[in-house]
């Protein structure tokens, strides 16, 4: 809230009566305020002026009080007595009275006082006086009166700019997590944790650890330049940051207040340090002293002098519920007193969570399998750290990826909520767990995001109805999300973060022919296409239950709702489909390293089937049907004659062999390796009544292979081109849109030849957020999450 | 014994590099003159193995002959492939396999056009996406569309002079997806709001067929002869002064994959013809469409540049002096690998 007021002498009575505009975020306005300023002649015919200030909506805090005087016709050269005072203008009890507290001569000077009403003070209209003593003959002349708020401003509405008064709205206390992860650079994995068990905490140091650590800042605006004006540090006047439970560490910045946003938006800020011109390295977190005070440097008061602001960055160091004061303190006297209220909370208090580990485990082969950590319980009710009151309307659901275990899920709910929230998100967040934790079985890890998928509506709509809820996936969580999209959940929008699915499971039209040809595995390529696993479902009727079993179309409804934005990266590392790769051959080797590399997706793609003797690959994933395997049954018998016995032998058909098999035949007994019984019975095969949710997919998951790209590495064009009725479906390239445009990228983490300037498959997360802020102002905005 | 010696052989060809032919790739001109100093920039990939460590960056500057050499190891395949040269516009070549051109050994060679800068111009580049849901599309009528402006004319858009009309006509042979499905969808959102119309469009399998028609028998279009998919100038800088044709048309069914080299097309237009009464042209505007006219039972996009200057045949762009701001109305989006802010 900023009242400013600054009319010229011998204006008439000006009265106002206007909306609130300026403290709309703030406190609850009556209607109608009431401003009147008169400048007047207390005694008729005499050349004394006086003027009244009448203001109806002050709030408690320090103001200001400047104007400008002089005196003319002064014979005797005696100075008129005057007063100021603040009075209650319905009561015209004296609240405040300064009797001639500067001289009066006949140049014009410049003064000022601070007054600081309580919140007792401003329950009714004050006014504000300067009258001249009357019966004096000389004359009392006033010049530029004006009346200022200094006030700890807060960017309230996280858009990036404070406005002048801009605070927290009425009784919503500012409110910072604790800084409990462990970042240290511009580029980390798995540093989000809150609050890890045996992990230095960020807040514990007295630094800024590093671009991934900017996100856990928060900036004040110290506008108090009138105050230092009038009480400056260089007269005993000591400016004291308090916060009682020392629960805040306080960073001196040179960033304006309207400029606050680059903390989150320029990768190379140099704001810092003893010039606040220095960059991140040199900034230093001032911690405070028993009484939970921090004294504000003299340059830095000067520097508020000459620009009129001052930024400091907070660092949630504890939870606390006690205010933020400033205190403005001589000779053990509080001269004035400025506060905020706070909450300093965990950040896990800020958003919901669901935990659906079970729907997998209950439902999938390797039910009850022990997880070493459990994952954060479901909390559906109000977050106490970030009352819903505070938010909008809109939900915004956040799924993790594959490998993800239940103690890093929290790590990359809490860094995704951060990010959103201090870019702007007004949206209830919910952090969902799903079991994707299947170590190096990835092909289990599919099947069991599909299992949690299909029961996952119900749980989504047990926190908003669908239109509501925007869904955020990353990577393997989109097959829980276009899983529970198929099922007939319908979100209002639905972010899909390099998604680890393959095209044609969404739009079979982005199924290029190319693309089959480069997922096909090298021994199969001789062979024709219809005796590949991937087209045994064209060969059954329409009504036939196979015909389900192929990832085409899989999640079209993803598509047909419209919803579906694609966050790709062409720089992807993990669901590019490197051209030239045949065969998952090498692939056992580092696998068993754990060692995610280079075109990881399409290497389990190319698994599916294979035995061990082929890859070694197969020994740790579910690859043990249909996929790139051979049916034996259809293997030939040889036999060779020599000088010692005839040698009988038993070898593939070649694809001249192959290809003569009818297809009838083949819907009985397929040219791939069979599936396994609890997808459908081995052996011949009779038509099967149907196919339960769990064969099917545990036969998508481990037996079909994809025949396109994974939609994380590409754009689907058939997302925008239903074109039957307005759609916001689009893609968005990460590697274009989704990140600083002509600025550096970091080395750490992109250091090897493909990696170099990419964006990789978790750099949404991984990348400090001022190098990729365009990905998240993008899903804000596409979510509608402001 | 013998068993043995193969087994040494198998480990050997698995674990050394062998050399594996040449691979080169010759950079030309648009008339097809050999280029030397381009800087080539390779990537290539170890097949089969997916590691980082697998792959290779080469680098090098093409000789007079406009060869850019190198030998690749057993097994190397190439992932992408760039030349750059001062003048000339330079060239990107992702997963260029199907480029390639095998000869004896596993050798490889590419011949890749880096065309000249010449003369870039202003024009009007545009990408519209005209669809039954933005009202700028409609099944079975002709509708006339103003270059110039971005637009159709009346009542489809604000256009003004009719470049060309078209029209795209539709039969639906069947359901893209089971009954069952397309019934239950017609209970949940969003379909549950949808009219017949749009049900149809959405879950059928569509035949349709595009037609074009120009208003003056000496307009017409023309399929470039020459389009280099990989260079930033796509075709080349001048409409061709003749080989029109009034007429054009091309048909689709809904539901079949798409295939990239179907993309790699570009058309030349000419339009508003004036002509003296020998039928000889006195004017003629000149346009080109870069990428596929796309088109489905109810959209149509395509990506195009339209030169403003009569009887200027110069279609050479300058992306930073795009004459053409899309009008309000332009909704939608049409993906495409051609960017409107290309030469």
């Amino acid at each position: 809230m900023l009242t400013w007021v600054n009319l010229t002498p011998y204006l008439a009575a000006v009265c106002l009566a206007v909306g609130d505009v300026a403290s709309a975020a703030s406190t609850p306005a009556p209607p109608f305020r009431t401003v009147s300023l008169n400048y007047y002649h207390p005694v008729p015919g005499s050349a004394h002026e006086a003027m009244r200030h009448e203001i109806s909506d002050l709030t408690p805090g320090a103001y200001v009080i400047r104007w400008k005087h002089r005196m003319k016709l002064a014979a005797n050269r005696l100075p008129p007595p005057y007063r100021l005072e603040v009075t209650n203008a319905r009561t015209g009890a004296v609240l405040r009275r300064w009797d001639v507290p500067f001289p009066v001569t006949e140049r014009m000077t410049a003064h000022a006082v601070v007054f600081c009403p309580g919140e007792e003070d401003c329950r009714d209209p004050l006014a504000i006086n300067l009258v001249p003593q009357n019966g004096v003959a000389r004359a009392y002349c006033i010049l530029d009166y004006s009346l200022a708020k200094a006030g700890l401003e807060v960017d309230a509405d996280r858009d990036g700019v404070i406005r002048p008064g801009e605070s927290a709205a009425s009784r919503r206390p500012l409110r910072l997590w604790v800084n409990d992860d462990a970042d240290e650079s511009e580029w980390q994995e798995n540093a989000d944790r809150p609050a890890a068990p045996a992990v230095r905490r960020d807040a514990d140091d007295a630094m800024i650890n590093g671009l991934r650590d900017l996100v856990d800042f928060f900036p004040l605006n110290l506008r108090v330049a009138e105050l230092v004006r009038e009480y400056p540090p260089d007269e005993g006047h000591a400016y004291l940051l308090r916060q009682k439970d020392q629960a805040l560490g306080f960073v001196w910045t040179s960033l304006r207040p309207d400029q606050v946003g680059r903390l989150h938006r320029e990768p190379d800020l140099k704001v810092f340090g003893r010039t606040f011109a220095e960059g991140l390295g040199a900034a230093q977190v001032e911690q405070p002293d028993a009484s939970g005070m921090v004294e504000v440097p003299a340059d830095f008061l000067r520097r508020i002098l000459k620009a009129g602001h001052g930024v400091v960055l907070l660092e949630g160091r504890r939870p606390t519920a006690e205010p933020l004061e400033l205190i403005v303190r001589k000779g053990g006297a509080d001269l004035a007193h400025l506060s905020v209220p706070l909450r300093v909370v965990p950040v896990e208090t800020m958003y919901r969570h669901l935990d659906v580990t079970a729907l997998a485990k209950e439902a999938g082969p390797d039910a009850g399998s022990a997880r070493p950590e459990k994952a954060r319980p479901t909390e559906a009710g109000e977050p106490p750290g970030l009352p819903d009151a505070e938010l909008g309307e809109r939900w915004c659901f956040f799924f993790h990826g594959y490998n993800v275990g239940a103690g890093s899920a929290r790590g990359w709910q809490a860094e995704t909520f951060k990010r959103l929230h201090a870019l702007g998100s007004r949206a209830r967040f919910v952090g969902v767990t799903w079991d994707g934790d299947t170590g190096l079985d990835y092909h289990r890890a599919v099947f069991q995001a599909l299992q949690t998928g299909v029961a996952l509506p119900a749980h989504l709509r047990r926190f908003a109805p669908d239109e509501q809820s925007v869904v955020v996936a990353h990577s393997l969580g989109n097959a829980v999300v276009a899983r529970a999209i198929q099922a007939g959940h319908t979100p209002a929008r639905y972010l899909m973060l390099n998604a680890a699915l393959p095209v044609e499971s969404v739009s079979r039209e982005d199924a290029t022919a190319q693309q089959a040809r480069e997922m096909t595995e090298a021994n199969w390529r001789p062979y024709e296409r219809r005796l590949y696993a991937s087209e045994w479902w064209r060969k059954f009727a329409p009504d036939d239950p196979r015909r389900a079993l192929t990832w085409a179309g899989a999640f079209r409804r993803v598509k047909e709702a419209g919803v579906a934005v694609n966050y790709y990266s062409e720089g992807e590392d993990i669901t590019v489909c490197p051209v030239g790769m045949k065969s998952a051959s090498v692939l056992g080797a580092f696998w068993q390293g754990r060692t995610l590399d280079y075109g990881a997706w399409k290497t389990q793609e190319l698994l599916k089937g294979v035995d061990w003797t082929t890859s070694l690959g197969s020994l740790v994933m579910r690859a043990d049907q249909a996929g790139w395997g051979f049916n034996r049954a259809w293997n030939l018998r040889k036999v060779t004659t020599g000088p010692g016995r005839p040698e009988v032998r038993y070898e593939r058909r070649g694809p001249a062999q192959a290809a003569a098999l009818e297809d009838e035949a083949l819907t009985r007994e397929p040219f791939f390796r069979p599936f396994l019984g609890s997808v459908l019975p081995s052996g011949p095969m009779p038509r099967p009544e149907a196919l339960s949710a769990t064969a099917w997919h545990e036969a998508l998951a481990s037996g079909i292979p994809a025949m396109s790209y994974a939609i994380g590495g590409v754009p689907m064009r058939g997302l925008a081109t239903l074109g039957v009725r307005p759609t916001p479906a689009r893609n968005f390239s990460l590697e274009t849109e989704g990140r600083v445009r002509d600025a550096r990228w970091p080395a750490a983490g992109h250091r090897k030849k493909h990696e170099v300037g990419r964006w990789l498959h978790s750099d949404f997360k991984n990348v400090a957020l001022p190098f990729v802020h365009p990905c998240y102002l993008s899903m804000i905005s596409e979510g509608g999450l402001r | 014994m013998s068993g043995l010696c193969g087994w040494s052989v198998v480990c050997l060809a698995g674990v050394l590099p062998v050399a594996a032919g040449e691979f080169s790739m010759r950079f030309a001109d648009e008339a097809g003159r050999p280029l030397d100093r381009v800087s080539a920039h390779v990537l290539l990939m170890k097949e089969d193995d997916p590691r980082a460590d697998g792959m290779e960056v080469l680098r090098g500057l093409t000789k007079p002959d406009g060869l850019f050499r190198f030998e690749g190891r057993r097994q190397m395949t190439v992932l992408r492939a760039q030349g750059d040269r001062g003048g000339f516009y330079s060239v990107d070549l992702r997963a260029p396999l199907r480029f390639a051109r095998s000869g004896p050994d596993g050798a490889m060679s590419w011949t890749l056009t880096m065309p000249r800068k010449i003369k870039p111009v202003p024009l009007c580049a545009f990408r519209p996406w005209l669809a039954r849901g933005n009202g700028q599309f409609r099944r079975g009528e002709w509708i006339a569309y103003d270059l110039q402006v971005g637009s159709p004319l009346p009542p489809f858009g604000r256009g003004q002079v009719e470049d060309f009309r078209f029209q795209v006509t539709a039969t639906m042979t069947g359901w893209n997806a089971p009954q069952a499905y397309v019934e239950e969808q017609r209970r949940l959102a969003p379909a549950k709001d949808w009219d017949e119309e749009t049900i149809r469009d959405v879950y059928g399998v569509w035949q349709a067929e595009l037609r074009l028609a120009f208003p003056h028998p000496q307009a017409g279009i023309l399929r470039s002869a020459q389009f280099w998919p990989y260079a930033r100038l796509k075709m080349p800088h001048a409409a061709p002064p003749t080989g029109y044709r009034p007429e054009y048309q091309s048909s689709q069914v809904s539901d079949r994959p798409a295939d990239e080299a179907e993309d790699e097309v570009g058309f030349w237009l000419r339009t508003r013809v004036k002509a003296d009464d020998a039928g000889k042209i006195v004017e003629a505007h000149y346009a080109k469409i870069v990428g596929p006219l796309r088109f489905t039972q109810a959209t149509l996009g395509f990506t195009y540049y339209f030169n403003p200057t009569a009887s200027e045949r110069n279609l050479e762009f300058d992306p930073r002096r795009n004459l053409l701001r899309p009008p309000a109305d332009a909704t939608g989006e049409q993906l495409s690998a051609y960017q409107v802010d290309d030469p």
